[in-house]
């Protein structure tokens, strides 16, 4: 398996009012490609700043990031959005789907934009959600929602998938669910997918755990014996 | 349709009150535009028809006598199609009751006229050259006159009976006025009479000579003379052949009463085509600004999830101008549909109101197509500028909450006495108001264009009471102005003095025309003789000051000054038509304000002196409680025209018919338009703080405490809303009297109190729906979904 991304030396501050937050210090690592990556650590520590800057939503200070053999640190506006289109989906912590459309919809947005996108049915299938596809996010409950969001993510057919505290707003079962879910796009379809998260139970379900704190990766660690996601607890 | 442009189909159908509010500015802004444009066009092309069908004339000269050998002279002048005399007088028309008006006694040839043909309305042409007449089409409405009918005029004292034969209508007298003063058409107080040529020759003297001329050029078909020498050479040349037979005044077709005031009226018209829907495409388009704004402040996070999946900032900003365009492009074609039919109907009023013959309505499509681009236009533009901000949307920034904005004390805290006096309800919503500055100024914005837009259109109908009340209450106080037949002396004042009876005032003037020249620029105008102790006439300087002509001086109104390009201390040449007669340089003492007219002001004594004879006058005005006087006066042998102030008032009141329809529509369409702009401001500032009254239902507001505390707010924007109001309904307001003031009138629109007070009212009405549609939302307000709904 090949190197899907590398960081090196990744480092990022930011003014919040009079406070300069020095949010990455130095990140370096490399992911292998088809790997299901968590990032681990507690708020603060400058994962989400991180998955920006991987996600192409954010650039560094310094440092590079190198995604299939190419930076993106120095992409200009219009390349950093092509890069977003093909290269990642995103699956956010609130989910984050249009209420104005419907699950389907919701999910033809991003593939209108896509250049090799899945098959919507295919998709709205594999996410669970074949008979919900015509309801809109009002309609549906928490867990819905954030399958619709995995599979707006994935219609793209991207190469990576990025995942901010997907459980985050989930209660455990339906955390689960789509902790599953994910696990199964990694297995089945082969994507390589990272999932930030502060909630340490989700880590014994990954092939590779990265610790974060105060802006630094403090332990990288390959996990030889991932367990399925129904067996985690928290 | 892709999945973008749904959503803003959805966002459109979400909030459609809204965007029908929208909608109802931007139709009709477009209607307006289109009606009073397509009107404007098709008068004119009515107008040029009639013209071109009836060979209306490009000259017209008079003088005292021109034989008929001259005549035949003047039409084979290289430059000249056609050349025709005619003889005319301004004779009293008797009625049953004895009523006497003036009318115009026109010859008319025996095979018709090849200059300013008549068209029959009804009726022959004359037959019998010794007893038939062909009446004016206004004058016999007015006068219930019909074919068969006999009337009776005075001509040289002698009675003289005539058949009406026919009625009829004439390009030369579309706008039919005695003199410039008169102003108002009055059907049935001044008419036109034909009569053959032999039978005017006989009645007035003129055996085989004419005292006017009229002419038809010969022109190329781009409207150049043929003979290749310019219309001002050809007059020239004319009035050189002409000047022997005591030439009076040569009037080309622009300056032609009926053609000028008929072509002010449709430039007015033209004018409002322009100026008026402009105003509200701009109120509509800041609207949409408004809107787009706060749409695109609302939709941060979805714009920012729209971004991290790989749409472009510039495919964001365009949903958002979709949005505007889609506003433009329904609201235009609404207004389009609307504007034509509106059309249809200003132009008949219009071509009623001045017996032009209807020829059917012309679609230009230069307006159908400039509507809904300038619609479309407006709108995108101002949209664009609205969701702006977007392109600055970082998506990794936008997915977090928004940073809670910098807490800072209010101003009004630095002031404790004040400060302290406040309850703490009054203090938070103080502190809302001024935290929150974007979202006060949207809503005081749009209390400010409601109030201005309605100060603007309340002040419209008083104008032309204000008109009629500045010139014949404050400016002048005559109540007659009585016209000589020719200059006489002083001593013609006291004879007329003694014919009436009752306590009478009785003051000297001269009212002659001049052309008043400065460089290549000239007008020609009735200069006005007063004496500096003038009981009637109450000249006024610019800051409304007393103001008397002082002597080797002249006073000149406004929109004068404006058309001559001159000020106070310039010097003007005043030159007369009548040959032989003195011209003077003269300093421009001070611009005079008057409503209406275009005129200049000379001291009576001193403008004798220079411009006719020493101590001569051509006229008087009287005030007198004389009942008689104006039998009187149509009796008297040296009196040429009567015209009493009351009759002008009532013409002009009649005139205001034509006027109040426009105005009322003006006033409704700004009665629409501010309470779209309340709404929309309104329901938007509702929408994006749903999470905020959310968060106080759940603290344990009830429902009224929270209505109350956003009224509380939005009659603090709402005051100083309409404070800001006040100076920009006089900007509006200065803004139209420029618009609208002609050659012929002056328009000093100033706000008054009244209409102030009417704006304040509607505001306060429209305020009030608009707070009933708050309350409405705020009762309906479901907090707990409002609290845990993270759909963007």
């Amino acid at each position: 398996m090949g190197i899907i991304l590398e960081a090196k030396d990744l480092k990022k501050s930011y003014q919040m009012g009079e406070v300069e937050v020095r949010a990455l210090r130095g990140a370096n690592f490399s992911i292998e490609e088809g790997t299901f990556v968590v990032i681990l650590g507690p708020s603060g520590s400058g994962k989400s700043t991180l998955l920006n800057i991987l996600g192409g939503m954010d650039v560094p200070d310094s440092g590079d990031v190198i995604v299939s053999g190419q930076s993106i640190t120095k992409l200009n506006e219009k390349e950093l959005t092509q890069y977003r289109r093909t290269k990642v989906g995103f699956v956010f912590q609130f989910y984050n789907i249009m209420a104005s459309l419907t699950a389907r919809e919701n999910v033809e947005l991003a593939t209108e934009i896509a250049k090799d996108p899945l098959d919507i049915d295919e998709i709205m299938s594999a996410v669970g959600l074949g008979d919900r596809a015509e309801h809109f996010p009002s309609q549906m409950s928490g867990g819905e929602q954030q399958r619709v969001s995995i599979a707006r993510a994935i219609a793209k057919n991207p190469d990576l998938l990025l995942c901010d505290e997907p459980t985050g707003a989930l209660d455990f079962q339906t955390g689960v669910t789509i902790l599953a879910l994910l696990s199964k796009i990694n297995r089945e379809m082969g994507k390589t997918v990272i999932v930030i998260t502060h909630n340490a139970g989700i880590a014994h379900m990954a092939d590779r755990v990265l610790r974060m704190r105060s802006g630094e990766i403090v332990e990288d660690r390959v996990n030889t014996t991932p367990v399925p996601p129904e067996e985690i607890t928290w | 349709m892709n999945k973008m442009d749904l959503m803003l189909w959805r966002m459109i159908k979400h909030s459609k009150a809204q965007f029908i509010a929208v909608l109802v500015v931007i139709a009709m802004g477009i209607a307006l535009f289109t009606a009073i444009s397509l009107a404007g066009f098709n008068l004119d092309d009515s107008k040029e028809q009639y013209y071109r069908e009836n060979a209306f004339m490009d000259l017209g000269v008079s003088a005292d006598q021109m034989p008929a050998s001259l005549i035949g002279d003047l039409r084979s002048m290289p430059g000249i199609l056609a050349a025709e005399g005619r003889i005319t007088a301004e004779v009293p028309f008797i009625a049953e009751n004895d009523d006497r008006v003036n009318v115009k006694l026109l010859s008319m040839p025996s095979g018709g006229f090849a200059v300013n043909r008549l068209l029959l309305r009804e009726g022959r042409s004359i037959t019998d050259p010794n007893s038939e007449a062909v009446i004016l089409s206004q004058f016999a409405d007015g006068r219930k006159i019909a074919v068969g009918d006999d009337i009776v005029i005075q001509v040289n004292g002698l009675r003289c009976s005539l058949t009406v034969v026919g009625i009829a209508y004439s390009p030369e007298f579309i706008y039919l006025i005695e003199s410039i003063q008169t102003m108002m058409p009055a059907e049935e107080g001044y008419g036109v009479v034909y009569v053959d040529e032999t039978l005017a020759m006989q009645l007035l003297g003129m055996n085989g000579s004419y005292n006017e001329v009229y002419f038809l050029y010969d022109l190329d078909p781009r409207g150049h003379l043929r003979a290749g020498i310019s219309e001002d050479a050809l007059i020239d040349d004319i009035e050189e052949k002409v000047k022997p037979y005591g030439l009076k005044a040569s009037v080309p077709r622009k300056d032609q009463l009926s053609n000028a005031l008929i072509g002010e009226e449709i430039r007015g018209l033209k004018n409002m085509g322009v100026s008026i829907p402009v105003l509200f495409l701009l109120v509509a388009a800041s609207v949409i600004a408004m809107m787009v704004s706060r749409m695109v402040r609302k939709d941060r996070t979805k714009i920012g999830v729209m971004k991290a999946i790989g749409y472009s900032s510039r495919a964001v900003l365009i949903h958002y101008v979709k949005y505007a365009l889609a506003a433009g492009l329904i609201g235009g074609l609404a207004g389009i549909l609307l504007g034509y039919r509106i059309a249809g109907y200003m132009t008949s009023m219009y071509a009623d109101f001045f017996e032009i013959p209807s020829y059917g309505m012309k679609i230009y499509w230069i307006f159908i197509v400039g509507g809904l681009f300038l619609s479309c236009a407006f709108c995108m533009a101002f949209g664009a500028y609205g969701a702006r901000s977007s392109l600055g949307i970082l998506p990794a920034e936008s997915m977090q909450s928004e940073a809670p904005r910098e807490g800072k004390r209010i101003l009004l805290e630095s002031l404790p006495f004040l400060w302290k006096r406040l309850r703490f309800s009054q203090k938070l919503v103080t502190k809302n108001v001024f935290r929150n500055k974007k979202r006060s100024l949207f809503v005081l914005m749009g209390v400010a264009l409601t109030f201005g837009t309605l100060m603007f259109t309340m002040t419209m109908p008083g104008v032309i009471d204000e008109m009629m009340v500045k010139q014949y209450e404050e400016y002048q106080t005559m109540d007659y102005n009585v016209s000589f037949s020719g200059p006489m002396l002083q001593s013609a004042r006291r004879d007329l003095l003694h014919e009436l009876s009752g306590p009478s005032y009785v003051e000297s003037r001269i009212e002659q025309p001049f052309e008043i020249s400065i460089g290549n620029r000239k007008e020609t105008v009735v200069v006005i003789g007063v004496s500096a102790d003038s009981k009637v006439f109450h000249l006024m300087d610019r800051r409304e000051q007393k103001i008397v002509p002082r002597s080797g001086q002249v006073l000149i109104t406004e929109n004068l000054a404006n058309a001559l390009h001159v000020a106070p201390g310039d010097r003007v040449l005043v030159k007369s038509f009548l040959p032989g007669e003195a011209e003077a340089y003269l300093v421009i003492q001070d611009i005079v304000r008057q409503t209406m007219g275009m005129n200049a002001y000379m001291d009576l004594e001193d403008m004798g002196d220079r411009l006719l004879e020493h101590g001569a006058i051509n006229g008087v005005y009287i005030n007198t409680e004389d009942p008689e006087v104006v039998t009187k006066l149509r009796e008297m042998e040296n009196v040429s025209t009567v015209l009493s102030s009351q009759d002008m008032k009532d013409m002009f009141s009649e005139y205001t018919g034509l006027m109040s329809i426009m105005i009322g529509v003006l006033v409704m369409l700004s009665g629409v338009l501010g309470f779209s702009i309340v709404y929309n401001a309104t329901i938007v500032s509702i929408g994006e703080r749903k999470m905020e009254f959310s968060s106080l239902r759940v603290m344990g507001f009830g429902k009224e405490e929270i209505f109350r505390m956003i009224l509380s707010e939005n009659i603090l924007i709402s005051i100083a809303g309409i404070l800001a109001g006040l100076p920009l309904g006089y900007l509006m307001t200065a803004y139209s009297s420029k618009a609208f003031s002609s050659e012929l009138y002056t328009l000093y629109l100033v706000p008054t109190p009244a209409a102030a007070l009417q704006s304040l009212i509607y505001t306060i009405l429209f305020l009030l729906v608009a707070q009933f549609a708050t309350y409405e939302k705020i009762r309906k307000l479901d907090f707990l979904q409002a609290l845990k709904n993270r759909a963007s």
